[in-house]
């Protein structure tokens, strides 16, 4: 039996929003629920740590039923976007703060300093127990509420958005910190971004949200290279979408016609789609599932396009290409040179793309 | 949110109070007009004596208003675009109207400006005149002044953040696209301050509206009269009740409506504050510049600072060096000595004071009574205020019922003290004989007429602790009274500990009630001092008004020490 926690046909409604899922995370597990603003996923963390009341449904935490429990009797640890640090409290008070309220901990004094201890070292911030958390850098404060949330021994760790105050280098280097401490601890984790990087390289689950529901979940690289909708592919990172028809199809292919050619689509992803020969629809890829191919062949699976712009990113280039009215996203590795107006032919890997027909 | 239990409880104790304190008496009032029907109220406001004193009521309100916006605006100017050394003591002297007892300016108003006063010695030796050369005392002059001097740092504080909060980016904006300075002022700077004008302006009439001292004594006669103290006069006095509640209730309509106005605007005002984004920086008040030519506008802005500093701290100080002088004869000059105090504090027997006035014990009885009640005040009104102010900061309860409750919690400020003690002297009879003691009444007015401040400085302290404080509590365990214990209430005990001194401080001023439910026996400081300068013991009431304005300099202090900082 999955002692992490369940959401069971959770739903809540306020005016217009309207919020209805079910999700489950296993015990031990680091998932990661990613939407745009507006989504619900603060409305999921509310209604998980009690601070909302659900129309429907159960939340289950360590095989117990915590839907109606007040914030204050279930056993998690959160981590607000703003940190929530107590301003009047200095580092060890804010530490202990969770020690001293749950009154089944039964700490003593000499325990309470020891376990505050533990947790500065776990966070790396030892000597830092006196210190005023208004004194902190925001880099410090994420520490220091992280580890206020986990003193108590929480079941659940709730992250809502914790590095979203943070800047570049910070923010990679605190999210490897917080990997190392959830594997170190093993505690099961639900963790809030809209930041799709952050979701891909943190998570065992990605749990993806849009207008109040859960869309898809998966490991991060089925969520990245098998999206179920437009809207999937598209939020999780740079993508192409080029508008076509299918012409043809074999057990093992499918031709498909777009402005810039006809594709051949090898061993397309969902055996449960259904091809028909005049569907028209959306083939969904990524920058990186195209290549350039040098020798220029009129052949069939390549597409055409005119170079019109060129942008260096460092690690590779970023074309795009001209094909008919649309544009799309090619990666180009340094090696190659492309020049604005050439015209290029593009071949999609094996195994890439995806095919839409209905409305997203 | 679910309704907590502590939530339910917390509006049920101070709902009670203000019934009994607030509610009961006023609706005895509203009672006895609609006992007369429609013929009492025509009756009491068709006659031309009544009308009178209801024009004369807005007009001096009215003119006052402007005098105090003439000479608080600059100020208001000087305190949000510049700094300049004493900036900070500046701004800490424009609390000082909401603690100074009206009987202190009063008192400080006769001894600055009166035909011997201060200001009228200095100009006859200047110019050696033998006539006093400002003849202001007892009269509508005298009424306007007291109350301009009085209420323009209201004015002051009330707008300086306007100005401190001038929207950079939009001012930027608006010279980039090329206004010329006066248009800029037209189009960006006015519409970003008038809310906050407007605020401060209906206080101010509100106040001058409801002032009482101040007309009672330097209005000099029935010429000048309001209605407050008409009020006054017909309930103790002539004990015309119904006569007395008509005028009382249609005070109060007025003033409601100007409450409503003021909180309406002021709510306008913080909106348009929490909008703007970047504040213009403040700029340094430079008197000289480096070539030693004198800049006009440093030199205006200087010399409003040295006027108004004076205006409104040379009566206090008159007050003070009053009590500590005697005169030792016709034409010498006067000595330094404790007299006065060792007059009003030594037993009775013996030196039998001057004619009428209160000697030895009963201005140390003063000074007792005026501490129970104040200490009193703050025992009732600093809980009740606190919880109210929580309860609505915290938004417990059905949503359908928290405005209207809100609106029955602040509705005591736009009631005058006088009409409360009219509710109260109508209460006193209905009271079981245990509860007919007036101490118990006067603490009662008194705390009603302070908590309103003390919502406002917790409210104040209460915007700092986001409600992400209060689930981080929760999460980690916290129960809801744990949280309050150790979450807000750490949090907001600056805005506590200020509103406790407010509540003290308006405690030991108040006399527009007290004058009222005062029995013999129960005498406060500044009641006794209204007593001292109606017997022309100048010297006395000096003494007893130099003790009242250490006790309220206290208060002050403690406010100013935990007051919200303007930034």
């Amino acid at each position: 039996m999955n002692r992490g926690l369940i959401i069971e046909n959770l739903t809540y409604q306020q005016e217009d929003f309207f919020l209805s899922l079910s999700l489950s995370l296993e015990e031990g597990r680091f998932g990661c629920l990613i939407g745009p603003s507006g989504c619900g996923k603060t409305t999921l963390l509310h209604l998980i740590g009690g601070f909302l009341s659900s129309t429907s449904g159960t939340v289950r935490l360590g095989g117990k039923d915590i839907s109606f429990l007040d914030p204050h009797r279930r056993n998690l640890g959160i981590v607000f976007q703003d940190y929530a640090l107590f301003p009047h409290l200095s580092v060890k008070e804010n530490i202990a703060y969770g020690l001293k309220s749950r009154r089944s901990l039964s700490f003593d004094k000499p325990q309470i300093q020891e376990r505050v201890e533990e947790l500065l070292a776990l966070v790396k911030m030892e000597g830092y127990e006196d210190r005023k958390t208004s004194s902190l850098s925001g880099g410090e404060q994420q520490r220091i509420a992280l580890a206020r949330a986990l003193a108590p021994r929480p079941e659940l760790l709730l992250l809502d958005e914790p590095l979203s105050a943070l800047d570049g280098p910070l923010r990679s280097q605190l999210r490897k910190e917080i990997r190392r401490i959830q594997e170190e601890l093993g505690i099961t984790t639900l963790y809030i971004t809209h930041d799709h990087e952050e979701a891909l390289t943190l998570s065992d689950r990605v749990f993806l949200m849009h207008r109040g529901a859960l869309i898809q979940e998966g490991t991060p690289e089925e969520l990245y290279q098998t999206p179920r909708t437009l809207f999937a592919g598209e939020f999780l990172g740079r993508s192409n979408r080029l508008s076509g028809e299918v012409m043809g199809m074999t057990c093992e292919s499918v031709e498909i016609k777009t402005s810039g050619g006809t594709i051949t689509l090898r061993n397309p992803g969902e055996k449960d789609i259904l091809y028909n020969r005049g569907d028209r629809g959306v083939l969904f890829f990524r920058p990186e599932d195209l290549q350039v191919v040098r020798k220029f062949r009129e052949d069939s699976g390549l597409l055409r396009g005119e170079i019109k712009t060129v942008e260096y990113y460092g690690a590779q280039y970023l074309a795009e290409a001209a094909m008919g009215e649309e544009r799309v996203l090619v990666s180009v590795p340094l090696g190659e040179s492309l020049r604005k107006g050439e015209e290029v032919s593009l071949a999609l890997l094996p195994h890439r793309g995806c095919w839409f027909t209905g409305r997203d | 949110m679910k309704l907590s239990p502590t939530g339910g409880l917390g509006a049920a104790a101070p709902l009670v109070f203000l019934l009994l304190f607030f509610y009961l008496p006023l609706g005895l009032v509203l009672g006895e007009v609609v006992r007369g029907g429609g013929s009492l109220i025509l009756e009491v406001l068709s006659q031309p004596y009544y009308q009178k004193i209801l024009r004369f009521t807005l007009f001096q309100a009215g003119v006052s208003t402007i005098f105090a916006l003439m000479l608080g605006l600059p100020g208001g100017y000087l305190l949000g675009r510049f700094r300049f050394p004493g900036r900070n003591v500046v701004k800490s002297l424009s609390t000082l109207p909401f603690v100074l007892p009206s009987i202190l300016v009063v008192l400080g108003f006769v001894l600055f400006f009166g035909n011997n006063g201060a200001l009228n010695r200095f100009l006859a030796a200047t110019f050696r005149t033998s006539e006093p050369p400002l003849k202001i005392l007892y009269s509508f002059k005298a009424i306007i002044l007291a109350h301009g001097f009085y209420n323009f740092p209201i004015i002051m504080r009330l707008t300086s953040p306007a100005w401190m909060n001038l929207p950079a980016n939009q001012i930027n904006a608006a010279r980039s696209l090329g206004a010329p300075p006066f248009r800029l002022f037209r189009t960006v700077t006015l519409p970003h301050l008038i809310p906050a004008l407007l605020a401060s302006a209906s206080l101010v009439f509100l106040f001058c509206f409801m002032s009482f001292a101040i007309i009672l004594v330097l209005g000099g006669g029935p010429q000048f009269s309001t209605l407050e103290v008409e009020v006054y006069r017909l309930a103790k006095f002539t004990l015309d009740l119904p006569a007395a509640a008509v005028l009382g209730l249609t005070g109060t309509v007025i003033t409601l409506a100007f409450l409503y106005l003021n909180i309406t605007l002021e709510k306008r005002g913080s909106a348009l504050l929490n909008r703007t984004g970047a504040a213009l920086p403040l700029r340094d008040l430079i008197l000289r510049e480096r070539g030693r030519k004198l800049r006009p506008r440093g030199v205006v802005l200087g010399a409003y600072l040295l006027v108004t500093g004076i205006i409104l701290l040379g009566p206090l100080l008159a007050v003070v060096i009053n009590s500590l002088q005697i005169k030792t004869g016709w034409g010498a000059g006067p000595e330094w000595s404790l007299k006065w105090y060792v007059q009003l504090f030594q037993n009775r027997s013996g030196t039998p004071g001057a004619a009428g006035a209160p000697g030895g014990p009963v201005s140390l009885e003063a000074l007792k009574n005026s501490l129970t009640f104040a200490l009193g005040a703050v025992a009732l009104g600093v809980p009740l205020g606190t919880i109210l102010a929580l309860w609505t900061h915290r938004k417990e309860g059905p949503s359908r019922l928290r405005r209207p409750v809100e609106l029955l919690f602040m509705l005591p400020l736009g009631v005058s003290p006088v009409i409360l003690g009219l509710g109260y002297l109508k209460l006193l009879p209905r009271l079981p004989e245990s509860f007919r003691h007036g101490g118990l009444l006067i603490t009662g007015a008194h705390a009603v007429i302070a908590y309103p401040f003390v919502i406002r400085s917790v409210s104040a302290s209460l915007h700092r602790v986001s409600p992400g404080l209060r689930r981080a509590a929760a999460s980690l365990g916290a129960s809801p009274g744990r949280i309050l214990f150790t979450v807000d209430l750490p949090l907001i005990k600056a805005g506590i500990f200020s509103g406790a001194a407010f509540v003290f401080a308006l405690s030991l001023g108040e006399i527009n009630a007290t004058i009222l439910l005062a029995r013999s026996g129960q005498t406060t400081l500044p009641l006794a001092i209204y007593r001292l300068i109606g017997a022309y013991n100048f010297h006395g009431a000096c003494a007893l008004g130099t003790v009242l304005l250490l006790l309220c300099g206290a208060a002050f202090i403690i406010i100013d020490k935990f007051e919200e900082a303007l930034p």
